[in-house]
């Protein structure tokens, strides 16, 4: 490790001062230019230690970006962080008793249809379940953000997510144990009456002193507070809501339009002129945006929206639009064009936020959708 | 005797530490088997029975080949501007000297075909420095053919890499990636500094310095990456045993007619039936993915020459066995 003067094939240079030895040796130059011969090395010599520390910096630097700049996880991690890995059956909290969104079929075994479940279908293929691994459980509105439903036996049951027209509001986003995912659905404010009431509700203050029937705890119940004072039932249920409009316990039930547009177009089907419902447009410019409750768990919050994300942005998955299609855009399929709710019940397009943090293979630029697990 | 040259300077019986050079990717070998097993040395034995010793070695080679050109180059490059700036010989100049151009040639072209695209301008700046550096040291009277090799052919370098890095340099700096855009943009401009000697006082920390923190953490990294890499392939078994589906995913140790042997991500050794077996999978590796998506005409920052151009196969969709549930 010693230092070891070299003498034998050291070049003819000045011990004391370095040269850059560039010049020819044949003769002394002239005293002027040797002076500026000697400073215009070390000045280069300068300069080269200093871009040579300049290069260790950037190494530095390049190090340490490395090492701490964690880079986005990978889907797979993201499985592995939300618990997804080892797991038997995702369950998911639905309505089941909203038809074209979330219905129940009572006859035979729990089979559950409409624009949400396939939602919840698509979602859960994304996170690896295929529809066998998916179990379904009926949830109530107030039980949407504590994510516990109830299974067959009428037993609590702790759900991994929660797809129940759950709308965003910044209150219910403040909560630690709420964590929404993006919209999938944007709705509106409605009201539906029984069709013999004569004349159109456009706001809600035409409720006034009427006997109205909303969804306890959710954000129609707000609004309606807000707006006027009719006596407002709030119930668990929407089915039951609907019922007592038949039964002419209330005079109005007013909700998110897409619940409400199913039960009006399963009425428009019964013979009876008196148990048929009509679906009232009101100006209220606040849109609903349904997302799905994935609890605190942030993984998972992240896969949810690259499923949601993988939906709307790559022109080839059309799970989205099919599953509108076929539940919410089919509906009133005999009422004449006039008749039918003016703005339509929900926007027929997939809302679409920005794309989440995930780590992928660059070819992935729209997130192609995992065939054969959804489809 | 008097000493002819700084190269023959220092004959002190040192060829016994060649003797330990095999034994650095052994200690690696065994420390990554040692890893797996989770410190349970019954483990540990078993996946030594198990695991075939050549191709564990050549699965480490492989995955720590691109240092040695960083090595040979980073020393070459070191020891001579020590020397013709000091001008004294010294451990790291010896070395230098040592290696002969042919292994620095290879060096560079396993560097070429092993790094990633993000680390080839180093690799540039690297090389023209050790030829300029080996012109000032072996011709120093060669006038002209030291502003070609110090000074044009580095700023010709520069000016052809900037030219051709620029999309991906833009597309570094749009993804705020600052380290790509270091790498892509710093080295090929800094290279015509590095051809020569830098002051006298500073060359020895400067040189040395480097040299020891290189020594120090190179093992350290490739520790690292060897710890990170995988020796046994993923799979997932799914398995029926009375009646009742399950799902295994772990590594596959061994398989014989009777048995499958397979340590599971938890480091727990099971022995399976092979009548048992339902299906088998092999999972994915997920660390795989780059962080950054900066790519030059297709290229991408992360991928090197030989895996640009290997074809690669599509990822499909991961199987639910993967993930511990069973496909049915």
């Amino acid at each position: 490790m010693a230092e070891e003067p070299v003498d034998a094939e050291t070049p003819a240079e000045e011990p004391t001062a370095p040269v850059e030895d560039h010049g020819s040796r044949s003769g002394p130059p002239p005293e002027s230019t040797r002076t500026a011969d000697r400073a215009r090395p070390y000045r280069m010599r300068r300069f080269r230690l200093l871009a040579w520390i300049a290069l260790v910096l950037a190494a530095v630097v390049v190090g340490a970006s490395v090492l701490w700049v964690r880079a986005s996880p990978t889907e797979a991690e993201l499985w592995e962080q939300a618990r997804l890995i080892g797991k038997d059956k995702l369950r998911i909290g639905v309505k089941g008793d909203i038809p074209g969104i979330s219905y129940r079929e009572r006859s035979g075994s729990d089979v559950f249809t409409g624009f949400e479940i396939d939602i919840a279908r698509m979602i859960a293929a994304d996170l690896g379940f295929p529809s066998g691994k998916v179990e379904f459980l009926p949830i109530e509105t107030e039980d949407r953000a504590r994510m516990m439903a109830t299974d067959g036996k009428g037993k609590p049951v702790k759900v991994d997510l929660v797809i129940s027209s759950f709308s965003v509001t910044p209150d219910r986003e403040k909560k630690p144990a709420i964590g929404f995912s993006m919209p999938y659905l944007y709705t509106e404010q409605s009201v539906i009456t029984r069709s013999g009431y004569l004349g159109n509700i456009t706001s809600l203050g035409q409720l006034k002193d009427m006997k109205v029937c909303t969804l306890g705890t959710s954000t129609s119940e707000q609004e309606l507070a807000k707006a006027t004072k009719a006596t407002v039932t709030g119930k668990n249920l929407l089915s039951d809501c609907v019922a007592g409009l038949k039964d002419d316990e209330f005079d109005a039930v007013t909700t998110d339009a897409a619940l409400l547009a199913g039960f009006v177009n399963e009425s428009l089907k019964s013979k009876e002129t008196a148990k048929r419902l009509k679906y009232h447009d009101i100006a209220l410019d606040k849109d609903e945006m349904w997302a799905v409750n994935v609890g605190p768990n942030k993984a998972l919050r992240t896969l949810v929206n690259l499923s949601l994300y993988r939906s709307c942005a790559d022109p080839h998955d059309q799970r989205w639009e099919k599953a509108y299609e076929k539940h919410i855009g089919s509906m009133f399929p005999d009422v004449p064009p006039h008749e039918r709710p003016p703005m339509g019940v929900a926007q027929p397009e997939q809302p679409c936020g920005p794309p989440p943090e995930v780590r992928r293979w660059p070819w992935e630029r729209t997130f192609p959708v995992r065939e054969g697990l959804s489809r | 005797m008097k000493e002819t040259g700084r190269v023959k300077a220092a004959p002190r019986n040192q060829e016994w530490l060649l003797a330990l050079l095999p034994v650095f990717p052994l200690v690696l070998l065994v420390t990554r088997l040692w890893y797996a097993s989770g410190q349970d040395t019954q483990t540990l034995l078993l996946l030594v029975q198990s695991i075939s010793p050549l191709g564990l070695l050549s699965g480490v080679l492989l995955t720590t080949i691109w240092v040695l050109p960083a090595l040979i180059l980073g020393g070459r490059v070191l020891g001579t501007l020590y020397s013709i700036s000091a001008r004294r010989s010294s451990w790291l100049v010896r070395a230098a000297e040592r290696l002969p151009g042919w292994v620095v040639l290879l060096a560079v072209v396993v560097g070429v075909f092993s790094w990633q695209l993000r680390f080839l301008p180093t690799l540039a700046m690297l090389s023209t420095a050790a030829v300029g550096l080996l012109v000032r040291d072996r011709f120093p009277d060669r006038r002209e053919l030291r502003a070609v090799v110090c000074y044009g052919l580095p700023v010709l370098i520069a000016v052809l890499s900037y030219a051709v890095l620029w999309p991906a340099i833009g597309a570094a700096l749009a993804a705020r990636d600052v380290a790509t855009a270091i790498l892509l943009t710093l080295p090929p401009g800094a290279t015509v500094l590095l051809t020569g000697p830098v002051p006298e006082a500073s060359a020895r920390s400067l040189t040395h310095g480097i040299a020891i923190v290189i020594a120090i953490f190179t093992p350290f990294l490739v520790g690292v990456v060897v710890m990170k890499a995988p020796i046994l392939p993923l799979t997932a078994l799914q398995l029926t045993e009375n009646s009742s589906s399950r799902v295994l995913v772990g590594y596959l140790v061994s398989s014989d007619d009777q048995m499958s042997t397979i340590l599971e991500r938890e480091g727990a050794v099971s022995f399976v039936k092979n009548s048992a077996i339902h299906s088998r999978v092999l999972c994915p590796d997920p660390g795989a993915v780059p962080g950054t998506w900066v790519d030059l005409h297709g290229w991408y920052v992360e991928q090197s020459v030989v895996s640009w151009l290997a074809p690669t196969r599509p990822q499909g969709p991961v199987d639910p066995r993967c993930q511990g549930r069973s496909s049915d």
